[in-house]
């Protein structure tokens, strides 16, 4: 049957059948042989984000629980499924569009450009399908447990959510290959390394949207003859397929039904239309061109003073100073920091200004809990950041050289302790001082919170004590580190720090023995860290 | 047969291949010869269907390469000279793509592929993803997958890279054999010794135009030295190779 469909479309479906079987194992596994040897693959990163994202769809269950509007309910969850999606595709997997090995391997072979992008399709698809699955089947499943809606309800509800994810993940593809077309991949991966930061400002910030959005839930919320407005909004136009379905629809609802179909065909067939190996040439093309070379790029390089006394330390500052000089993805991925460090002090301090541990100690931490978080974000994210690259394969040379690898481990570390930890912290001391306008509080606050950050980012080099660069950029693993991360915030906002503003700071004498202990407990992990890279390189170092 | 008569491929106005015209015949192994970067792959890539020319012809086992290349690359068997490949797969799971791809009955595709990685000492090692494997098992794989579904006309580019001595042995002998059987092959190599032992004839490219073609006497008949290595290195302007050794051992003594 779906061989006879696909013959009638002009597609192969022995070859679609085959590649798209291969393009899902690809997917799967890791191309390098570094992870295959430590075990990291795409499938765990797909795994925990599979995991994440079903806590998070999980997460829905009581909103449609305590509300009785079902159009509320269905349209916050389009809207939620089109962002994470989309954006997921985009930043995650934007491998499945942009693939330019493709042509080089699959060039000479016997290959339809429909056969192609078939492939393409059924592998966007497939991605669609998973993530819309975890994040929209726990609440439509809802809906046909819950007693007071229709079954029909549910299922409406996950064909809207599933239409409009797949609407959304074209869109991606066509705003991708059209970009690609106007401007160079490098330029575009700088782009999306932007668009990596806004995305994750918006996933921070939905913690903050969605409260709020719930607590002014009302019957009309989503009413369109009060709002039109409402139609411009894409979660509308699937949206309305409920309206439809329950027999509440107006003549503006069927339309915007239509409309949805129509968008999603027309973007689809623009999208798919543009992803034939013509494409995949081209971006190949695109990519063997060199970059754009900064004028800044001749410039000599001057040792920082904290790293210029041994061999393994200059290495290090210099590739890590020159990655965040000229790689924009790892720039803006550290720069990415600054705007929601804003964005939580905004959200800190819509409550009232941020207050002075020191003089409440039992003070809750609320809404400036988030400030609080990125303290002990932020080093796990650079840890991440400065191990991954697409130029891992040049890390050979860590390997061919007589370099000491505990010293290049320590000094990765101590370098992102001191040219980025450390100047976030003393944007923080700032902020710390404008709100608490007592000096001796906010050194003493920032150097229990710097000591801390270091605490943990040796705690993310003990776990993994990788070189600078590399390592492969894993396909999800920011995503995966942000998700193990979001699951250790609730220790930190209610463990860790009220008990030092309760224990800790109320006097001198515990604040003394708090910090030695910490610095103790550092000074273990240093030496365990050696320890570590000790074993743990050897291993890497013969393992081809 | 391969042929083709004024090809041309420009990048942005400049020229990588200029007006080439060449014929391989079928039986013919023909020795495909320039420095880096003078048009070799730029030429292998537009007679295998994945580069557009810019201007002229090129046919190959029969089939227009630019009207038909879809029916060109079922017909022909490649060794690309990026060697890439799936490396996530298993030497495997990648010739199976291969010979689905080709649309090969697939229990004769396994007994070939069998044979295959058992003729190039790698079967034990079939399962293993592609990453994993030394850059010459890689070469085994990219020659076996070229070879799988037996195509008329076969482009190698730098196929012995990365070989071990015998592999090596098995390849060149390899490729004398398919040549009697009819088969149309092109061969480029930077190993003068290689390109001398077994190609029919020599084509060689200098800044994407060919400058001289014949066989290995007759290119150095035509320019008057010695030996192959000679006429090459005077056909692409490098005269003095002892004098650029001596510059580089200037370079090293005065750290």
């Amino acid at each position: 049957m779906l061989q006879k469909i696909f013959h009638g479309l002009g597609v192969d479906y022995r070859q679609w059948a085959a590649l798209t079987r291969a393009t899902l194992k690809r997917d799967f596994r890791q191309s390098s042989a570094s992870s295959f040897s430590h075990g990291r693959s795409g499938r765990g990163a797909f795994l925990t984000l599979i995991f994440f994202y079903l806590i998070t769809g999980l997460a829905f269950i009581p909103i449609l629980l305590t509300t009785e509007d079902v159009t509320f309910s269905v349209n916050l969850l389009i809207l939620y499924n089109i962002f994470m999606v989309g954006g997921l595709i985009l930043v995650e997997y934007h491998t499945v569009v942009v693939a330019p090995d493709d042509f080089l391997v699959l060039g000479f072979r016997p290959l339809s450009s429909r056969t192609y992008f078939t492939v393409k399709l059924a592998n966007i698809l497939f991605y669609v399908l998973m993530f819309t699955l975890v994040l929209a089947l726990p609440t439509t499943a809802a809906f046909w447990l819950s007693t007071h809606y229709h079954p029909l309800i549910g299922f409406v509800a996950l064909v809207s959510v599933l239409v409009a994810n797949f609407a959304a993940a074209m869109t991606v593809v066509l705003i991708y290959v059209f970009l690609l077309k106007k401007v160079s991949f490098h330029r575009l991966q700088n782009a999306l390394a932007m668009f990596q930061i806004a995305l994750a400002f918006l996933v921070y910030s939905s913690f903050f949207i969605f409260p709020k959005l719930l607590t002014r839930r009302s019957a009309d919320f989503f009413d369109l003859t009060q709002k039109p407005w409402l139609a411009f909004l894409p979660s509308t136009w699937f949206g309305s397929y409920l309206e439809i379905a329950l027999g509440d629809a107006e003549k503006l609802h069927v339309l915007l039904a239509v409309i949805s179909v129509l968008a999603t065909v027309l973007i689809s067939y623009l999208a798919l239309a543009k992803l034939s190996m013509s494409y995949s040439e081209s971006l190949m093309k695109s990519l063997s061109a060199a970059p754009p070379v900064s004028k800044n790029t001749q410039a000599s390089f001057k040792p920082f003073f904290l790293f210029a006394h041994a061999h393994e330390e200059r290495v290090v500052s210099k590739l890590i100073r020159n990655q965040f000089l000229y790689d924009n993805r790892f720039k803006m991925a550290v720069l990415g920091i600054l705007p929601l460090t804003f964005f939580y002090l905004f959200v800190g301090i819509e409550q009232g200004p941020l207050p002075d541990p020191f003089l409440d100690p039992r003070l809750e931490i609320g809404q400036s809990g988030l400030l609080y978080l990125l303290i002990f974000l932020f080093p796990m994210m650079l840890r991440t950041f400065v191990t991954q690259s697409d130029a891992y394969q040049a890390s050979w040379i860590f390997y061919a050289a007589p370099a000491d690898f505990r010293r290049l481990v320590i000094a990765e570390k101590n370098f992102l302790m001191v040219y980025f930890v450390l100047p976030f912290l003393f944007i923080l001391g700032a902020v710390f001082y404008y709100f608490f306008n007592h000096t001796l509080h906010m050194l003493l606050h920032i150097l229990v919170l710097g000591l801390l950050a270091h605490l943990f980012l040796q705690l993310a080099f003990l776990y993994s004590p990788d070189l600078p660069f590399s390592r492969p950029n894993v396909r999800g693993s920011r995503s995966k580190n942000l998700a193990i991360f979001l699951v250790a915030a609730p220790f930190i906002l209610y463990f860790l720090l009220p008990f030092i503003f309760e224990y800790v700071y109320p006097s001198p004498a515990s604040y003394l023995v708090f910090t030695i202990t910490i610095l103790t407990v550092s000074l273990i992990l240093e030496s365990l860290i050696q320890v570590r890279v000790a074993a743990y390189l050897k291993r890497v170092e013969f393992s081809g | 047969m391969i042929q083709c008569e004024h090809l041309t491929k420009l990048f942005h106005g400049k020229a990588a291949v200029q007006n080439l015209s060449l014929t391989v015949l079928p039986g013919e192994i023909v020795g495909f010869l320039g420095p880096n970067g003078a048009g070799k792959t730029t030429t292998v890539k537009m007679l295998t269907g994945m580069l557009l020319p810019t201007s002229g012809t090129a046919t190959v086992a029969g089939f227009d390469v630019v009207r038909d290349p879809l029916e060109v690359k079922k017909r022909i068997g490649c060794v690309p000279e990026s060697a890439a490949l799936f490396e996530s797969l298993t030497a495997w799971e990648y010739l199976e793509l291969v010979a689905d791809l080709h649309h090969l009955e697939r229990q004769a595709a396994f007994r070939r592929m069998e044979e295959f990685l058992t003729l190039f000492g790698i079967y034990e090692e079939k399962d293993r993803h592609l990453a994993a494997f030394s850059k010459g098992m890689k070469q085994k794989v990219l020659i076996a997958s070229a070879l799988l579904h037996n195509p008329q006309a076969l482009f190698f580019d730098e196929p012995l890279n990365g070989l071990d001595a015998n592999a090596a042995l098995i390849v060149k002998d390899l490729l004398r054999k398919l040549a009697a059987q009819g088969k149309t092959i092109l061969f480029c190599s930077h190993i003068l010794e290689v390109v001398e032992r077994i190609c029919t004839r020599i084509a060689i490219i200098h800044k994407g135009e060919l400058i001289s073609q014949g066989t290995a006497a007759e290119i150095v008949r035509q320019t008057q030295e010695s030996t192959l290595e000679k006429a090459f290195g005077k056909l692409t302007g490098v005269h003095d190779t002892g004098a650029h050794a001596e510059s580089f051992l200037q370079a090293l003594a005065g750290e």
